[in-house]
């Protein structure tokens, strides 16, 4: 096998004997080279500036300015706030439970209220009626920022110091009407217009 | 702009690699081409190259790279042909050897044909033949044996031997 590969050099470098002139020097190789490190810059340069110049694009096409975030809830622009239902769309008035308590807790001895009806409410001349548990009704009377009490068993200073209690609480309520005032139809939500 | 010792190298090892390129492809301005391509190639990287030592392995696989991309091309210049048209003066040494072994060579397939250069044009090993061409040393030896076998056959018919028949 040697020999047979003596003879395949032989024959190999008869073959690359009448080589011609090499063609320039070794200035146009670096050139080329040159040329060729160059484009590999600009692909690697094109490959990193087209992320960014999307992204920039991205950014540049997104809304300037973030949805400004409404408050879910803010409190009614009350100045003084001493209606205990203000802020909503009930119809506000001298809630039956303060008058009740007041004059519940300035009754004597003896004198008690009886269970309260389901239909326990103001009439339109400012009285309240409340059952007693003796038997008989006591009256209770705001009207014209005046209270009055007035119930079987109670003398003048019992009753005046029941009215006292219910005017003390009526005033702690913010002195409201008594009976409850509608909104004005104005005022009032849309839904419940409809 | 000059890289140190680029030129040098170029300068000292271009002439070789010429030849080497052309034993593989068989044109001697493909095989320029060949040669500024791998030259081009190394000079990119010819600190990293440098610093790593061994240059000419990296040029020459450079070189068989380029010479098998030609090949993978379809509008490859060099195409196989049973007969090499007629060319208008012959070399002066040409007793017909040179057509035989040309024609030989082109017919051996390009892989095949770059282990028989690598191993008897520049005596590379078959662990560095194999190296430069990316596949066993089984294969290099494989294709170098039926190479061989193919050339000597073919040179011994053409009567280019010594005591072979014409």
């Amino acid at each position: 096998m040697t020999e047979n590969e003596d003879e395949v050099r032989a024959a190999l470098a008869a073959l690359v004997a009448d080589e011609p002139d090499l063609p320039g020097g070794s200035a146009d190789i670096e050139q080329r080279g040159i040329r060729r490190r160059n484009r590999r810059f600009t692909a690697i340069g094109a490959l990193v500036a087209v992320p960014l110049l999307a992204g920039a694009v991205a950014l540049a096409a997104r809304p300037t300015q973030a949805p400004t975030t409404q408050p879910l809830a803010q409190p009614s622009p009350s100045p003084q706030l001493v209606d205990p239902n203000a802020g909503t769309q009930l119809p506000t008035g001298f809630p039956l439970g303060s008058a009740v308590d007041a004059v519940a807790g300035a009754l004597p001895g003896g004198v008690s209220l009886a269970e309260l009806p389901m239909d326990l409410g103001w009439q339109a001349d400012g009285s309240l009626t409340l059952p007693l548990t003796g038997g008989g009704v006591l009256t209770l009377t705001v009207a014209n920022g005046d209270c009055s009490v007035s119930a079987p068993g109670l003398d003048a200073a019992q009753g005046k110091a029941a009215a006292d209690a219910v005017c003390q609480a009526w005033r702690d309520a913010g002195s409201p009407p008594v009976a409850p005032v509608e909104p004005n139809p104005s005022e009032q939500p849309e839904l419940a217009a409809r | 702009m000059t890289d140190t010792g680029f030129r040098e190298y170029a300068a000292d090892r271009r002439a070789a690699l010429r030849r080497t390129a052309y034993l593989l492809c068989g044109d001697w301005h493909l095989a320029d081409d060949l040669v500024q391509d791998a030259l081009a190639g190394l000079f990119v990287r010819w600190r990293r190259v440098r610093a790593g030592g061994d240059v000419d392995p990296y040029v020459r696989r450079m070189l068989v790279n380029g010479y098998l991309a030609t090949h993978r091309r379809s509008w490859r210049r060099e195409v196989a042909v049973a007969d090499l048209p007629e060319t208008a003066v012959a070399g002066p040494a040409d007793d017909g050897t040179r057509d035989v072994l040309l024609r030989a060579l082109a017919r051996l397939h390009p892989s095949q044909r770059a282990v028989v250069v690598l191993r008897y044009w520049e005596d590379l090993s078959v662990e560095q033949t194999a190296a430069a061409l990316g596949c066993s040393e089984g294969n290099v030896k494989s294709q170098a044996s039926r190479g061989l076998v193919h050339l000597r056959t073919a040179l011994a018919h053409s009567g280019a031997l010594e005591g072979e028949p014409a």
